[in-house]
């Protein structure tokens, strides 16, 4: 029988694409590593994530072999140790330089497969989209409709004007 | 290749996905607290209406913002009379330490030197009004007055929080000239305040 570390597990995509992967890999997903442990025979069924499509889910398991070694983090350091938005590493950084669809694909996906150092890497990605823009270079750069009346847009703006004054 | 999808990241398209997660209060969320509160009061909450529902629906980020109280945890230190940031961090509400709001110090300055107020602060319906002065909340705040018999002697004055404890607009307005004159801040009493 192999090792747990060159076991390896078979993934369906939601459009029906079978992946086969490191189990090490696959279960930086707490939602397979749960269903593995579910299963009791990994590698042999195949385990479906409905969710998620073979591009996407090849691009999240790339980020999860990259990963593979990373630290199990520990249930209660995140509000401790949250690092700063700017803080992401190099490797994450290239890594997310993806189309807007595909970034909020992989936020999905790392949402609903668990994955929570993936999630908050494409959180901070979006939030780095954020800062220093104005509301309205905002809503440019993620297709929004503003619609505030004029009235409500200048009665937030005057409750909040003090906090632009420094 | 490399330069064509950097491109992509700011351009604006149609996107599903994106739609999903900013459709997602808890994704949303999670987004927006990785930006520095400041931010959610002066640009995010301002963007469209599901937006702010996310800012004024989020406790984490009420409370980062002061609107919502920090459950406290005792043993905590007293307050610290300088904020270290503007609005550039979460609190944690883990760690024991007391904040004052971070306007609260320029407020008292601006009131000390006696400067009028900027009219952005002075807007009758501006957010801070309604700000906590401290989180977690006081119970009680300990001011020293001047007793009125022209001796300059001081005597204590203790006053107890009012429910919803002491908003910044409620400590601005209660320090009397006499606190002003001498430039001290008053004497916070760091009580539990019970939620």
């Amino acid at each position: 029988m192999a090792s747990e570390a060159e076991q390896t597990v078979k993934l369906v995509s939601s459009d029906n694409v079978e992946i086969v992967t490191e189990r090490k890999v696959a279960e930086r997903s707490m939602l397979i590593k749960n269903m593995i442990e579910d299963l009791g025979a990994p590698g042999e069924e195949p385990i479906p994530i409905m969710n998620v499509s073979e591009a996407v889910l090849r691009k999240v398991l790339e980020w999860c072999t990259h990963h593979k070694n990373d630290p199990a983090p520990s249930q209660d350091d995140d509000a401790d140790s949250r690092k700063k938005t700017t803080d992401i590493e190099d490797w994450d950084q290239k890594f997310m330089q993806v189309d807007q669809e595909m970034l909020f694909e992989i936020i999905l996906a790392a949402n609903y497969m668990d994955i929570k150092a993936l999630l908050d890497v494409g959180c901070k990605t979006v939030a780095n989209m954020i800062k220093g823009k104005s509301p309205e270079e905002i809503r440019k750069t993620f297709n929004i409709q503003n619609d505030f009346t004029p009235e409500e847009e200048d009665q937030i703006r005057r409750e909040n004007e003090w906090a632009e004054d420094r | 290749m490399e330069d064509d999808t950097k491109a992509d990241i700011n351009t604006a398209m149609d996107s599903p996905a994106r739609d999903q997660v900013f459709s997602t209060p808890e994704l949303a969320e999670m987004i927006f607290r990785e930006l520095p509160p400041r931010h959610l009061l002066v640009t995010v909450q301002q963007v469209c209406r599901q937006w702010q529902a996310v800012v004024n629906g989020s406790t984490p980020i009420q409370q980062a913002l002061f609107f919502k109280p920090i459950a406290p945890i005792y043993p905590r230190k007293i307050p610290q009379t300088k904020y270290r940031y503007y609005f550039e961090e979460f609190i944690n509400p883990n760690a024991n330490i007391t904040c004052y709001h971070p306007i609260y110090i320029r407020l008292l300055r601006d009131l000390v030197l006696h400067r009028p107020l900027s009219p952005s602060f002075g807007h009758p319906d501006a957010s801070w009004r309604r700000s906590l002065l401290s989180q977690p909340r006081l119970r009680s705040c300990e001011f020293l007055r001047r007793v009125a018999d022209g001796s300059g002697d001081r005597k204590s004055e203790t006053i107890e929080a009012p429910p919803g404890g002491f908003t910044l607009e409620f400590a601005i307005e209660n320090l009397g000239e006499d606190f002003l004159d001498d430039g001290f801040l008053p004497k916070m009493q760091c009580q539990p305040a019970s939620l």
